[in-house]
């Protein structure tokens, strides 16, 4: 099979370019996850994807990449996550008294809230149970984000609880006032969301790219035949000159440098392909945990009672609150989902060759757009077959065209053919439209 | 929203240009104004720098764009179909005028108009996604032009003109009858000149047969098709007037800035022309004045002091923060603050609040607005 | 009485006035001299300052270059302030951040050019800018300086047009040119089996897609070093494996991007994963050749060979270098102890930007100096400064950190080194640097019609 042609591209080539493709397609499914959630449960298009992914990869790198001395921000982060996880459940903890007061005849909040606190009771078990989780929880927490072994679990906590909070506080803070609104006007707020994250990550971290070393190589590779300079790694120095001392004093940096990338995983197929296949590390685990996140949201609006919840929300905001459904709570809610998927695919972006550049990340959702149309806009099953569709299309045109071709025409094309014989996308949501 | 008493009782009023004399003198006012802004500045024939120049130059950038928003205005606030291309039509229009000014000695005055129905066509093609596609994934098939129309001129290997490769063509400078367009004055006339017809156009449209059909597709398209209108057609042909109006804004644009580069039209340029519309109040006439009179102010100007001032307050504040970094990131976060602001308070457009306040005003002293 | 008064007050007026109309101006005799081998000045201007002028994007994608050159010019400017400035007056910066929008670097333009005093020059570092003023410029007679290798900008379309525009490094075609007369006379020292290809992978766009030409295909060919084909990637690809793949299967063995920062690492990332790493040379535009560069790609970038038109940081035997990691060291680093993040930031400083802002100043002051000398400070304009570019201007800035070199026919640095990104080992620890490879020599002439384009 070695020498087999296709199209007159060897039959390696090909199949290496498809791997990469639907390895990519994992990363773009990964992202238009978010988008349709997000889309799913207000009927918002999220142009604030990328930025979230931006800043949810800078938090990871800060975690991840910092000196363990650095950690009062990490205690700082915990005790407002205990905060948080403390509030959420002393929510659920009480129940209403079984004689309580009629409600006051005022609109003044803080009447309301004391009334409503004095008519609750104390339930001891739930108390038990979710003191006892919170606790758990906060101090796993706490413990992660001190610690200094598991570098890529202390980054993922902090990454975690950053990017819960930040999807809160932009639900809250933006899109709720929303509530009611033109859709358009919603949607041009993300994208003022857009902006806000852009200066907030800029002013914080500045403008210079991260290198996010989590795939790294064990330790440097001698060269076989010298074609490279010897490299040394370690401790970086830099060479300090003043003219008071009139010499360069070679001095010690806080920096190491980076051992550079681990080699892609191997399938051994060189005996009857010519050619080893290969397979990126950080797109391999991106497609894993893409494929957990689907798996995952598919169980949770197919079969828990929040995921229903959650539908019926997206399905009709007015009708899901008369039944008593807390929209609001569920808008809050997929907001947060959200924003912690958005960090997921930012962070496995940064683990790539460009690492956390400002050039790549928030900019890749963009390109993301069609993958999200072809699989159709309500549905997570498209999404993950719209990325896939579009990630291998990519490559193969990159293959048979160029670069340039499979970027910004290919996955257009695609589109259009799809939209053209399904205007819905591939498994969205047929409507039927009544006058 | 119109006073008490003034009433249509006849189809010549319903469809008038200006329906009251307040109408008219406003609009009078407001074009004299603006042809008279220029003689105060450097360049005008007094001598006065009561308007500097960078002034005259932003509001001919503010012109251009609302050609442009205008046609999106017709497509989205009238006819109720989203594009997300209409920096890719501006593309075809400045490309169509440059190339044409490079390479053949067709006037400007006929170069534009070419490069409008350029731009007409393009748009039409990707408009004709609307026969089936509708809402946002009608948004998406336009985004398909802001991605394949950069590729498809980057992709250009002839030797008639020196296209593709990314680079930026220089447009030679535009003359019409004779006339050198050089100067910021002559730039800001040009522009203004066009902005006026552009303008009269989509008020005539808007009044006409045309408008009325568009009015009924953005209601209820099922129910216009109902009444017997042709809704396909009728999409399509917003299409192609709007990318029309962007075809004009981008060949003016390319004269203007003596240059051409794929990457002043990019998605994001698309995004912003959006943002307008909305900020100003989609399916408003005025809406698309208030929206880039509003975004270049905010831009321009807001965003630039609050900039000034945060810079020197903001590391004192803010000790922890990398004082380098601050002016970084600062103007975006007061772009977006101040458009999340304006989003929240506004979140129906300018023009909305403008006829709330002029019914206001009317109202008074009973009113509460 | 009133008469009293009034000669008590103009009694009193004299006296104010005396001492002034009293002693008369001394001529300085001594005109004050710039240091360091500047042209002397004819006049003695201080208590005047000169504003230098540039416009770029800070605030955008971009501000990883613009915020190091920033703080690079103000701590030159603070440097050649104290000793003399030009001619004793004091230079000041004025910046105007485009944020990477085309629109807002027209009206930069438009507001600098229409000051009361009319600037006598501009310094640009975007292509994309200067390709925009370019005529504009020529109108107004103002000369730009350009920190990119802009065709277009300097010569306009067919390389017959030389403008007001000057570029302070090689156009990235003639850089690509002494490239490959470098690999031509040294392809055995990176020891890779068979004749050297090269392929290009480098962003889509204009600055992407400016090194790979007829001319320098021709060039190249000439000289030995085949081609095996271009693939150009958006700077949002995640991952450019695939187009490695396709250019090592054609043949490629050089690997040369024209791109920057997340760029060059992200092919050096694919190299490394790919294990190509022994069969494959990595090359780039000057660019490439940075601290951004090493920074991201750690180790998947040692052995990048590029162009090195100046010189780098750890040339510390020069005094100009010395000069600027004095500077550097006084202003911006921050010594070990102290928090990690921030002499992070500081050491992103080191860089190219901070290096080239000092030797940027003091060309500017070189010029400036001739330009007054020869016309008077009275009649100083534009066309005075493009008349000492276009008069023939060498200067080597700061002891040789980098040359200029103008004259009628050429706009842009005319020499390079060849440079590579090396990890020094130093008392156990390491020190990213980049080495030169070679002399610096006279690169080829590759832009459209250039002397040295091979055939017609």
């Amino acid at each position: 099979m070695a020498d087999w042609d296709i199209l007159g591209k060897s039959f390696h080539l090909v199949l290496q370019a498809t791997l990469n493709g639907v390895l990519q397609g994992g990363l773009y499914a990964l992202i238009a996850l978010g988008i349709v959630v997000i889309n799913k449960a207000s009927g918002i298009f999220n142009f604030a994807h990328g930025w979230m992914m931006f800043i949810g990869a800078l938090i990871f790198w800060q975690f991840y990449d910092s000196p363990p001395s650095d950690t009062l921000l990490g205690v700082t982060v915990g005790l407002a996550a205990f905060l948080a996880v403390t509030v959420v459940f002393t929510l659920g903890i009480t129940a209403p008294r079984p004689q309580a007061d009629p409600p006051p005849k005022t609109k003044n909040r803080f009447v309301r809230v004391v009334h409503y606190w004095r008519g609750q009771q104390l339930v001891p078990q739930r108390a038990l149970m979710f003191g006892g989780a919170g606790l758990v929880v906060w101090g796993l927490l706490v413990f992660l984000l001190t610690q200094s072994n598991w570098l890529v679990l202390r980054g993922a906590a902090a990454a975690l609880i950053a990017s819960v909070l930040i999807g809160l506080l932009v639900e809250r803070i933006t899109i709720r006032p929303l509530l009611g609104q033109p859709v358009l006007t919603a949607i041009l707020m993300t994208l003022a969301i857009g902006f806000i994250l852009q200066g907030v990550t800029q002013i914080v971290w500045g403008p210079n790219d991260h290198k996010l070393d989590v795939f790294k190589a064990e330790q440097p590779k001698a060269s076989e035949n010298s074609s490279k300079p010897p490299a040394a790694t370690g401790t970086i120095v830099v060479p300090v000159f003043t003219f008071e001392t009139g010499e360069a004093v070679t001095t010690e940096t806080k920096q190491t440098v980076g051992t550079g990338s681990a080699p892609d995983y191997r399938l051994k197929t060189a005996s009857w392909l010519g050619n080893d296949l290969r397979l990126k590390r950080f797109l391999v685990w991106g497609f894993g945990i893409a494929v957990a996140t689907f798996v995952g949201f598919s169980l949770f609006f197919q079969y828990t009672s929040v995921g229903l919840a959650l539908r019926a929300t997206a399905e009709n905001q007015v009708l899901a609150e008369s039944v008593g459904l807390q929209v609001r709570l569920m808008l809050a809610l997929s907001w947060a989902m959200v924003a912690v998927m958005a960090t997921i695919a930012g962070v496995i972006q940064g683990t790539g060759g460009t690492g956390i550049a400002i050039l790549v990340i928030p900019y890749l959702a963009l390109r993301v757009f069609p993958a999200v149309l072809l699989g159709g806009l309500e549905s997570i099953t498209g999404a993950m077959v719209g990325g896939l569709v579009v990630g291998v299309v990519e490559q193969l045109t990159v293959v048979y065209i160029d670069t340039s071709a499979a970027q910004q025409m290919a996955p257009f094309v695609v589109l259009m053919i799809v939209l053209i014989i399904r205007p819905d996308g591939l498994f969205g949501q047929r409507r039927i439209d009544r006058v | 929203m119109r006073p008490s008493g003034v009433y249509d009782t006849n189809y010549i009023q319903a469809q008038a240009l200006f329906r009251t004399r307040v109408d008219k003198w406003w609009t009078w006012i407001i074009i004299g104004v603006l042809l008279l802004v220029p003689l105060l500045s450097k360049e005008g024939p007094l001598g006065l720098e009561l308007v500097s120049l960078s002034v005259l130059n932003i509001m001919t950038t503010g012109g251009i764009l609302l050609i442009s928003v205008t046609g999106l205005n017709l497509l989205l606030g009238y006819t109720g179909q989203i594009s997300l291309g209409q920096a890719a039509f501006m593309m075809v229009g400045a490309y169509t005028g440059a190339v044409l000014a490079r390479q053949t000695s067709i006037s400007f005055m006929f170069a534009l108009p070419v490069a409008a129905l350029a731009a007409g066509v393009v748009g039409l093609a990707f408009g004709l996604a609307s026969l089936r596609v509708k809402g946002f994934y009608l948004a998406m098939a336009t985004l398909a032009a802001q991605f394949i129309i950069p590729w498809a001129i980057n992709s250009y290997r002839g030797d008639w003109v020196n296209l593709g490769k990314g680079n930026p063509l220089p447009v030679p400078k535009a003359s019409i009858f004779g006339l050198h367009i050089s100067s910021n004055v002559d730039e800001y006339y040009l522009v203004l000149v066009f902005v006026f017809l552009t303008a009269a156009a989509a008020r005539n449209l808007i009044r006409s047969r045309v408008g009325r059909a568009w009015i009924s597709i953005r209601d209820n398209d099922l129910a216009a098709e109902q009444l017997g209108i042709n809704v396909f057609r009728y999409k399509v042909l917003a299409f192609f007037v709007s990318a029309v109006f962007a075809g004009i804004a981008g060949a003016l644009q390319a004269h203007v800035t003596r240059s051409v580069t794929d990457t002043s039209f990019t998605l994001e340029t698309s995004i912003e022309l959006l943002a307008m519309l909305v900020i100003g109040g989609a399916g408003f006439p005025l809406g698309p004045l208030f929206g880039v009179m509003f975004f270049m102010v905010m831009d321009r100007y807001v965003v630039d002091s609050l900039n000034e001032i945060l810079q020197d307050e903001l590391p004192k504040l803010l000790t922890f923060l990398n004082p380098e970094y601050i002016p970084i990131g600062l103007p975006h976060f007061i772009l977006g603050t101040l458009l999340a602001l304006f989003l929240i308070y506004e979140p129906r457009g300018l023009a909305y609040r403008w006829r709330i306040l002029q019914a206001a005003w009317r109202l008074r002293p009973f009113s509460k607005a | 009485m009133k008469k009293f008064i009034l000669l008590l007050v103009f009694a009193m007026l004299l006296v104010m006035v005396a001492p002034v109309v009293a002693t008369p101006r001394t001529p300085d005799v001594a005109v004050k001299v710039a240091q360091d081998g500047h042209t002397e000045c004819n006049e003695d201007l201080t208590g005047e300052t000169f504003t230098y002028y540039l416009f770029g994007d800070l605030s955008g994608p971009f501000a990883f270059i613009s915020q190091p050159l920033l703080a690079g010019l103000e701590d030159a400017t603070a440097y050649f302030n104290e000793r003399g400035g030009v001619c004793g007056a004091e230079i000041e910066i004025e910046f105007g951040d485009t944020g990477g929008s085309q629109d807002k670097a027209q009206e930069f333009w438009d507001e600098f050019t229409s000051r009361e005093e009319k600037p006598y020059m501009m310094f640009m570092f975007g292509s994309a800018d200067a390709e925009l003023v370019r005529d504009q410029a020529v109108d107004l007679q103002i000369p730009i300086l350009l920190a990119a290798g802009s065709e277009l900008a300097l010569y306009g379309e067919n390389g017959d047009a030389p403008a007001w525009t000057f570029a302070i490094i090689p156009l990235y075609t003639d850089q690509l040119g002494n490239f490959c007369n470098y690999v031509s006379e040294n392809w055995d020292s990176f020891g890779i089996e068979g004749d050297p290809v090269i392929g290009h992978l480098s962003w889509e766009g204009a600055f992407g897609r400016s090194s790979d030409t007829e001319a320098t295909r021709a060039y190249c060919e000439s000289k030995g070093v085949g081609y095996a084909g271009a693939e150009y990637f958006l700077p949002t690809t995640s991952d450019v494996s695939t187009q490695l793949d396709l250019l090592v299967g054609n043949g490629a063995n050089i690997i040369y991007t024209t791109s920057l920062a997340s760029g060059p690492a992200n092919v050096a990332a694919a190299i490394a994963g790919a294990e190509l790493g022994d069969q494959v040379v990595m090359a780039g535009t000057n660019w490439a050749l940075d601290t951004s560069v090493m920074g991201l790609g750690g180790l998947d970038t040692n052995g990048i060979v590029g162009s090195l038109p100046y010189m780098w940081w750890d040339e510390l035997d020069n005094p100009g270098i010395q000069i600027i990691s004095n500077s550097w060291a006084v202003n911006r680093y921050l010594p070990a102890g102290d928090d990690a993040t921030a002499q992070r930031a500081a050491l992103a400083t080191r860089n190219i930007a901070y290096l080239l802002s000092f030797a940027v100043i003091d060309g500017y002051i070189e010029f400036m100096t001739q330009a007054i000398n020869t016309v008077g400070y009275e009649n100083l304009n534009g066309a005075a400064i493009y008349d000492v570019f276009n008069g023939g201007f060498d200067y080597s800035a700061l002891g040789g950190v980098l040359n200029f070199s103008y004259n009628e026919t050429n706009r842009a640095n005319p020499t390079s080194r060849i440079g590579q990104i090396q990890f020094v080992e130093v008392e156990g620890n390491v020190l990213p640097t980049i080495l030169p490879l070679n002399e610096s020599a006279m690169v080829p002439d590759l832009k459209v019609g250039g002397a040295d384009v091979v055939g017609e």
